[in-house]
């Protein structure tokens, strides 16, 4: 599993914008902020929206469930993720999410 | 019996702590550290018992000072009985704690606060079957609105009785490593809440949330929202209003002192103990009592908004700044606290996540120009830059601004090692904030306020009497020439004559302005027996200083040290005198530095 730049040929930037629903598959121990998104839920098998961002373009607001969490970009290479498909905001899916 | 406290910050602990406790409780810091400690007496069914606050954490493993105090605590005190506070519109999250704290196994009640929200949204919580698989009792209650106390009461007392048996210690969890241990515990709250929870219509609750979220954080509004929110609280609290009440309660002092001269001369009391207490005691008191009314309001205001959920959008905003600095959004709070007052902008310094954040947050606030320099800098740039005035002292709020930036990235490099904690904010939903809550926060901080800077700013007015009114022989003078401070001042003047500056009145005024600054002005009108007169002090301003000089002076006045509460709510803060020392050390010489810079710059020019 690589967390590298491109991730399955995607960029990784690209991967985490707004109106995104990803599908965590692991986390990156190796990463520091992975303690940190553990703690605040977001684990494996779990759907995070990326919902919007910061006005200056940082940081990342991501819905997890219940609740809304800002995160900084470079802390979300702390995890792979899996695109769910780019469907318009379909209330089936946004149920998982939030 | 001994109780503790605890969840995750936004759960509403607070206000179930005050609820609890009411005005029996203490503020202070935990041993060695700059956390708040809250402890506290509540009273249940005629008896009281000892609770206190841990801080607000998502997690008790030791990653942070807040979360390796509260686990210490639990460890060390072994309290009798935890009170673990829950969001119960959050459970997945907040469970997560909540099974952390189980694995001590001491006996633990699970309180779902926020109760009236679930309901409303139509959300069903089955806190039975919550209890029997987590093996605690848990009890409904909502603190904002009151609810749900006595049932929380009549457990702890149950408890206590041994009428109820809390065994809450299962091995669920763990085993493994710590991350792994973390998705373990969550695999296990998503398995409880399939059987215990039942989500009603979600979405009502969010909405709201939602739609003011697009506003306040859209790309071109966000900016200008701010501005405006942050423009209105610092007009009332420093508009007309306000000083209205300050002015009023100088005036009624001023009786009182009149009176007590007039009182005390006809007893023939000796002239020391008269001028000691009318002219030191008395504006003393003056000085603290008149910022109390702008102290209450700043302090209101910025707990509603951090009540109501806005202010950590504002963090968010500010984060991309302050992480090219080392710090993080949230440190900006306290920043825009210092262009009021400098105390309580160190001492919200406190709710910053890492020591590096804090201390170098405390550091920086120096650099704020607070409110008490605003007459000098109305002073000099009224008289000697008459057209462009808010130009000029606009200039002077920015390079402090710039200074603080430059600080930060040189203190970055060379005193602080990058410490690379993530930025993980939560935004909470919008809430109304209860305004008994928010009257009890306000209550808490200002008599924080008094007792900090009050008791400094009394003694620092009366030692400044003290100088001010006795020559170096002790004898008590009207003369202020002759006044120890004069000596000093012009013992000291020669350091700034490179600045432009080198009479000893200004640098009597800028002792003074140790004190207090708004003592500067009131110092130079002293000096040049001015005598309140507007119009000579201007005249005696322009003959000793230049627009050059004048400029010089008030970015020195800018830098160079803040006031003598403030240093001391530093020292408290810091918990050290070398970091104290260190910061007014860069004051110092930053500050002397710069009008150096300036003033011979400009003298270059031909200024």
């Amino acid at each position: 599993m690589r967390f590298g730049i491109r991730h399955h040929g995607v960029r990784r930037s690209d991967l985490f914008k707004p109106g995104r629903s990803l599908l965590v598959k692991s986390l990156d121990y190796n990463n520091k902020a992975s303690k940190q998104l553990i703690d605040m839920g977001i684990t494996p098998d779990t759907i995070i929206y990326i919902d919007s961002v910061a006005p200056l373009g940082e940081p990342l607001v991501v819905k997890v469930k219940d609740y809304k969490i800002a995160l900084r970009s470079k802390d979300l290479t702390a995890l792979d993720v899996e695109q769910q498909d780019d469907e318009p905001i379909n209330s089936v899916k946004l149920a998982h999410a939030v | 019996m001994k109780l503790v406290l605890a969840g995750n910050p936004n759960s509403g602990k607070t206000s179930l702590f005050n609820a609890l406790t009411g005005s029996k409780q203490h503020v202070g810091n935990w041993a060695g550290v700059t956390v708040e400690k809250k402890e506290g007496l509540v009273t249940i069914h005629g008896e009281q018992h000892t609770i206190v606050d841990l801080p607000g954490i998502y997690t008790i493993d030791a990653d942070t000072i807040e979360q390796r105090v509260a686990r210490d605590y639990i460890f060390k005190e072994k309290p009798d009985l935890i009170i673990n506070i829950l969001d119960a519109t959050n459970l997945r999250r907040n469970l997560y704690f909540t099974l952390q704290l189980r694995e001590f196994g001491i006996p633990m009640v699970i309180t779902l606060n926020m109760m009236d929200e679930v309901e409303k949204s139509g959300t069903k919580i089955d806190k039975e079957k919550l209890s029997q698989i987590l093996g605690v009792p848990v009890v409904g209650i909502s603190a904002a609105k009151g609810k749900g106390i006595d049932g929380l009461f009549n457990t702890i007392e149950e408890f206590k009785e041994h009428k109820i048996k809390i065994e809450p210690f299962c091995t669920g969890c763990s085993n493994c490593s710590k991350c792994k241990s973390g998705e373990y515990r969550y695999r296990f709250i998503d398995s409880i809440l399939g059987s215990c929870l039942q989500t009603g219509n979600h979405k009502k609750l969010t909405e709201t949330t939602n739609k003011i979220d697009k506003i306040v954080m859209n790309k071109y509004l966000a900016f200008p929202i701010f501005f405006v929110i942050m423009f209105l609280v610092f007009t009332l609290t420093f508009g007309d209003l306000v000083s209205q009440a300050s002015g009023g309660i100088s005036y009624l002092l001023s009786l009182l002192s009149e009176t007590i001269q007039a009182g005390l001369h006809g007893i023939n009391s000796p002239e020391p103990v008269i001028s000691l207490i009318c002219s030191g005691v008395i504006p003393g008191i003056g000085t603290v009592i008149s910022f109390l009314p702008q102290i209450a309001v700043l302090f209101f205001l910025m707990s509603a908004l951090e009540d109501s959920g806005y202010m950590a959008r504002a963090a968010i905003m500010m984060d991309r700044v302050f992480a090219s600095m080392g710090l993080s959004g949230s440190s900006f709070i306290p920043l825009i606290m210092g262009f009021g007052c400098t105390v309580p902008a160190i001492m919200a310094c406190r709710i910053l996540p890492t020591e590096k954040d804090r201390r170098m947050t405390v550091m920086l606030t120096s650099f704020v120009s607070c409110s008490a320099r605003l007459p000098l800098y109305a002073l000099m740039a009224g008289i000697f830059f008459e057209k462009y005035q808010g130009a000029v002292v606009f200039s002077v709020y920015v390079l402090g601004i710039i200074i603080a930036v430059l600080a930060a990235l040189t203190l970055n490099k060379t005193v602080f090692k990058k410490s690379n904690a993530s930025f993980v904010m939560e935004l909470p939903p919008y809430r109304m904030p209860n305004l008994r809550s928010l009257v009890l926060h306000t209550w808490e901080k200002v008599k924080g306020f008094m007792i900090k800077a009050g008791t400094v700013l009394f003694a620092a007015s009366v030692v400044l009497w003290f100088l001010q009114s006795f020559t170096p022989g002790f004898a008590l003078t009207q003369n202020a020439d002759d006044s120890i401070i004069a000596y000093i001042g012009r013992f000291i003047a020669p350091i700034f004559t490179p600045l432009g500056f080198g009479n000893w009145q200004a640098v009597t005024a800028l002792l003074s302005g140790v004190a207090a600054k708004e003592m500067i002005v009131s110092t130079l009108s002293v000096l040049t027996k001015s005598g309140g007169n507007i119009a000579s002090l201007h005249a005696a301003v322009s003959q000793s200083f230049s627009p050059l000089s004048a400029y010089a002076f008030m970015v020195f006045v800018l830098l160079y040290s803040p006031c003598i509460s403030a240093i001391a709510t530093m020292k408290k803060e810091f918990g050290s005198l070398k970091w104290t020392a260190g910061t007014l050390a860069i004051d110092l010489a930053s500050a002397w530095i710069i009008s150096f810079a300036i003033y011979s710059i400009g003298r270059l020019l031909g200024f």
